[in-house]
């Protein structure tokens, strides 16, 4: 089936959450209640346009769905790669995707802290009594989840599932292109700080959450929203930055000629995780198309290099700049990423 | 095979263990980079450290007697630190240079700090000259620089505005002319003096002799990080801008009734009609 999403509807913003409500009610009509379908052995996967499911996906979801402890209050994350055409995408892409699934595949260890992200999958009943995906907010993903929550009092959960979908990779036809799409995209993504909010308004609203369990979900919200824009630049300063605010009297100090060196080390250290980081995205990668080069291979590891630059730069800054934007008022609209697949021009023999 | 999350027991457990590591190696740590060290014989003992400046190339760092290192285009910057709190004699030698020798004085968890200024042995003049072709003793300007060069030396040595009297400033210091003798002071009131009014960490200055004996100094200004200046006896010397005991003094132009004014960033001397720019500073 497919639907045609009519624009202007009220209360609505264009977008994800608004399309895939309308799709989902559509469907409700036209399949489920006309072939009768009960609502409770129905279960929704919301994608992304580009989202490529592997082979085993839906068997694996299902398995979920069908041996988890509480289907009905239970939600299913996927890790999203973004393979699908993670060869032709440049290295600043490469790096910053592949960071992103990293950050999923930790956030499937800790499934208490696990909210809905990008591509998902929902029972429908639970999903239908929810009234579906919000529809005027730019992250409906993580928001569904929230709906949920506080729709059901706080009795309800993300499920990871440990099993991947593919995505694309940022690529635009030019590289600063491709750098102003993955900001636009991650400004988009730490726009989900407009969670908080809402979260707290409905916390208060609502008495029959315990209190532990909302002291818990909005401590992790706003933990993470607040670390993700400040520790990347805590970071980066942390060495050389006391050198500059200490005055002379910090300056003249064994500690502040020490510093920068102990913080380096401390960062060496870390940066070991890189490695491990570099393998662990080989092997989820794609086999390398006969037209690259082993020195493309090359590039695959040495792209890690960039991360100090990209956590700042794509993940820090366009997290504060998402959220000066909720704090004085100026809110963004749903911004949907260009998705182009760049193609290898091999010549003719 | 279906993946699980890890256990809640087994994430408590990773959870406790960095923790112990934390709270073990923090204060290790802060510890080690305050300057703390264990010294055979000695003890725990407070650290400190010498950190010199040398603004040249290939010239070699000595800490007493012992080189730790050279510097060149990428290497301006010593430090050594683990220093028991004493006194160290530090040298910075370069061939064609007189040695830049101090002796710095370490103090507990504080690092002592100098920069370095070599003066050459050999201090080299070139006649300007007017609408004659450059040699290897003459520099070749045209009339008009002449002409501009010389009208410099007819008034006296511009002073700065601020501070009042200050012959010349280089950042919170300033370089004064009083009495016939030149001073060095600190002029930021709010603000700690540097290093090189400190004959030792916690003893400090807030001005310094360049020159106050039988001679009398009329003009001084900062250049080729020391203080130029000029005496009515004796000509133009260079000093360094330094409390520590021993600090470099040299004649440039040691003749009487030379003078000297910094031109185009260059150091010229006057002597009769006879113009001359230094170089090698």
């Amino acid at each position: 089936m497919v639907v045609v999403h009519p624009a202007g509807l009220p209360g609505e913003i264009p977008g994800k959450g608004a399309n895939i409500s309308f799709a989902a009610e559509e469907a409700r009509k036209h399949i489920i209640d006309q072939r009768g379908f009960s609502y409770d052995k129905v279960l929704v996967s919301a994608f992304d346009i580009d989202t490529v499911v592997y082979p085993q996906y839906f068997a694996c979801l299902a398995w979920h769905f069908l041996t988890c402890e509480r289907p009905a209050r239970s939600s299913f994350q996927p890790v999203p790669l973004y393979n699908n055409n993670i060869w032709q995408a440049p290295m600043l892409s490469r790096v910053i995707d592949y960071s992103s699934s990293f950050w999923q595949m930790i956030e499937q260890e800790r499934p208490e802290r696990v909210v809905t992200f990008s591509s998902h999958a929902v029972p429908f009943r639970q999903l239908y009594e929810a009234g579906y995906w919000q529809r005027n907010v730019v992250s409906e993903d993580s928001r569904i989840f929230f709906n949920l929550f506080v729709h059901y009092d706080g009795d309800y959960e993300v499920v990871p599932i440990a099993y991947p979908v593919s995505m694309d990779a940022n690529a635009a036809p030019t590289l600063w292109g491709t750098a102003k799409n993955i900001y636009r995209q991650h400004r988009r993504w730490t726009y989900g700080a407009e969670n908080i909010p809402y979260l707290l308004f409905a916390f208060s609203k609502n008495p029959r959450i315990p209190f532990r369990k909302k002291l818990r979900v909005a401590g992790i919200q706003i933990e993470g929203f607040w670390s993700a824009v400040t520790h990347p630049l805590i970071l980066a300063v942390v060495g050389w930055l006391p050198l500059f605010v200490g005055g002379r009297g910090f300056n003249v100090s064994v500690l502040s000629y020490n510093l920068p060196s102990v913080a380096q080390t401390f960062l060496n250290v870390a940066l070991l995780g890189l490695i491990v980081s570099a393998y662990v995205a080989m092997k989820l990668m794609p086999e390398r198309p006969p037209e690259y080069g082993r020195m493309k291979s090359a590039s695959m590891m040495l792209q890690w290099l960039l991360v100090p630059f990209t956590m700042i730069f794509f993940s820090a800054i366009p997290g504060f700049d998402a959220q000066m934007h909720l704090l004085t008022g100026r809110y963004l609209g749903f911004w949907a990423t260009p998705k182009t697949r760049l193609t290898f021009s091999k010549k003719a023999p | 095979m279906v993946m699980e999350p890890l256990s809640k027991r087994l994430r408590l457990l990773v959870f406790l263990i960095f923790s112990a590591l934390f709270v073990f190696i923090l204060p290790i740590v802060i510890l080690y980079a305050s300057g703390y060290r264990f010294k055979s014989g000695l003890g725990i003992v407070r650290t400190g450290g010498i950190y010199i400046t040398v603004p040249y190339d290939d010239a070699v760092v000595k800490i007493d007697g012992t080189e730790i290192g050279i510097s060149g285009f990428l290497k301006r910057n010593f430090y050594l630190g683990d220093l028991t709190p004493s006194s160290y004699e530090v040298s910075v030698r370069k061939e064609g240079y007189y040695t830049w020798v101090h002796t710095l004085v370490v103090e507990q968890q504080i690092v002592s700090d100098a920069r370095a200024l070599l003066i050459p042995e050999e201090i080299t003049l070139l006649r300007i000259s007017s609408g004659l072709p450059a040699s290897t003793s003459t520099r070749a300007v045209s009339t008009e620089t002449w002409r501009t060069y010389l009208k410099a030396f007819e008034s006296p040595m511009a002073t700065t505005t601020t501070p009042s009297g200050a012959y010349d400033l280089a950042g919170n210091e300033a370089v004064f002319v009083e009495k016939g003798n030149v001073y060095v002071r600190w002029i930021d009131e709010s603000a700690s003096p540097s290093s090189n009014f400190c004959s030792r960490p916690s003893l400090c200055v807030r001005q310094m002799t360049i020159e106050d004996g039988r001679q009398t100094s009329t003009s001084a200004a900062y250049f080729a990080g020391g203080v130029v200046f000029r005496t009515t006896e004796g000509g133009v010397f260079i000093r360094e801008s330094s409390v520590l005991p021993g600090s470099v003094l040299a004649p440039i132009y040691a003749r009487r009734g030379a003078d000297f004014r910094i031109l185009d960033d260059g150091l010229v001397i006057k002597e009769g009609n006879n113009l001359y720019q230094v170089t090698g500073l």
